[in-house]
């Protein structure tokens, strides 16, 4: 299966602090991808890297076979790059329809939009006119992500999806996941807490002091997941 | 090679990638413009503030001059600074402000449609 996105010895760094060292990475198309890691490994670094909104020192962003370093990140969401981000980047003071309603303005109709929101995530639709500032962390999650796949996307990166969220809400948006790369988009997702998320992707690596310690599937890792966690 | 389900999108988005024009990768060049811009408005200011120094401590009318001459050029790298700190360092801001104030007008035209269908 040919890559959707590739990483080739990126370097980054925040000012004198060096981030990543040389990872290298190479996510399949309509795969998903787990990038796992203890906290300050590099994970949320390299999603802004490829999403365009941090740029690398060095080494070289590969999407759909081109190299695209220097790209601005609103040129790759308008291409169906899409990043949900750690804390899921909603409009508190906004509702659920507004938020569907600028997200319908990049690639699809609204009522295109409100269908595969309200399809996938019937809570929403319960939702509609609430603030979203206002909603549980699990609707909030599944706003953010309703919002993301508006914009009809073909790459997916999602950080932290499970970050503050009760175990079952984050096993029924792993079922979201699972459901949405079954649809051919290719997902890869940064996550501290493996054992959701191993259940539902395809690949994994472990991020160690920026750089990628191990990638293989799922199952070859679970060793390399203690060591990259405990230091044992 | 394994076909994938929506294989169409993903050559549309191959498709949409390859076109996409980008700009150098050479980011540094952006921050050496934005320093460059920094310390252009504040040579200018220097520049200006001898030149005053200058004039007032001399009475030869044609090193005033001279001064003078140095104080618009101080002023015109002040400017000049100016223009490209902010190209520079608010683009980004101006950007989202944008956005949002685009976003604002939309719901207001939404607004007055809606009320005017009901009053209709």
């Amino acid at each position: 299966m040919e890559n959707l996105l590739e990483l080739r010895d990126i370097h980054a760094a925040y000012d004198q602090i060096q981030v990543l060292n040389g990872v290298d990475l190479a996510v399949p198309a309509g795969s998903v991808f787990a990038l796992l890691g203890a906290n300050g490994a590099g994970k949320t670094t390299t999603l802004r890297v490829i999403a365009g909104l941090h740029q690398p020192t060095s080494g070289e962003v590969v999407v759909a076979g081109r190299c695209v370093n220097g790209a601005h990140p609103e040129e790759l969401a308008r291409r169906g790059l899409c990043l949900i981000p750690e804390g899921r980047g909603i409009f508190p003071n906004l509702t659920v329809m507004e938020h569907l309603r600028m997200a319908a303005r990049s690639r699809l109709p609204l009522a295109e939009v409100e269908a595969i929101a309200f399809d996938r995530f019937p809570r929403l639709a319960e939702r509609r006119h609430q603030m979203a500032g206002t909603l549980s962390g699990g609707e909030q999650q599944m706003l953010a992500m309703a919002r993301g796949l508006a914009t009809k996307p073909a790459l997916l990166l999602l950080d932290e999806l499970s970050m503050g969220l009760a175990p079952l809400v984050v096993e029924s948006l792993y079922e979201v996941v699972a459901q949405i790369a079954s649809e051919g988009v290719s997902i890869l997702v940064v996550e501290q807490i493996a054992q959701t998320v191993l259940k539902v992707a395809d690949y994994a690596a472990v991020m160690v002091h920026g750089k990628v310690a191990k990638v293989g599937r799922p199952a070859d890792l679970e060793g390399e997941l203690s060591a990259a966690y405990f230091g044992t | 090679m394994t076909t994938i389900p929506n294989q169409q999108r993903v050559e549309e988005f191959k498709a949409e990638i390859a076109e996409m024009r980008l700009k150098d990768p050479a980011t540094a060049r952006d921050r050496m413009l934005l320093r460059a811009g920094a310390a252009l408005m504040i040579v200018g200011v220097v520049l200006a503030i001898v030149a005053y120094f200058g004039s007032h401590g001399t009475q030869s009318s044609l090193a005033q001059r001279d001064y003078l001459v140095t104080a618009v050029i101080g002023l015109c790298l002040t400017v000049a600074g100016g223009a490209l700190f902010l190209r520079y360092s608010m683009a980004q801001f101006l950007r989202f402000w944008l956005a949002r104030i685009a976003y604002e007008h939309q719901m207001a035209a939404d607004r007055i449609i809606e009320g005017s269908h009901k009053g209709s």
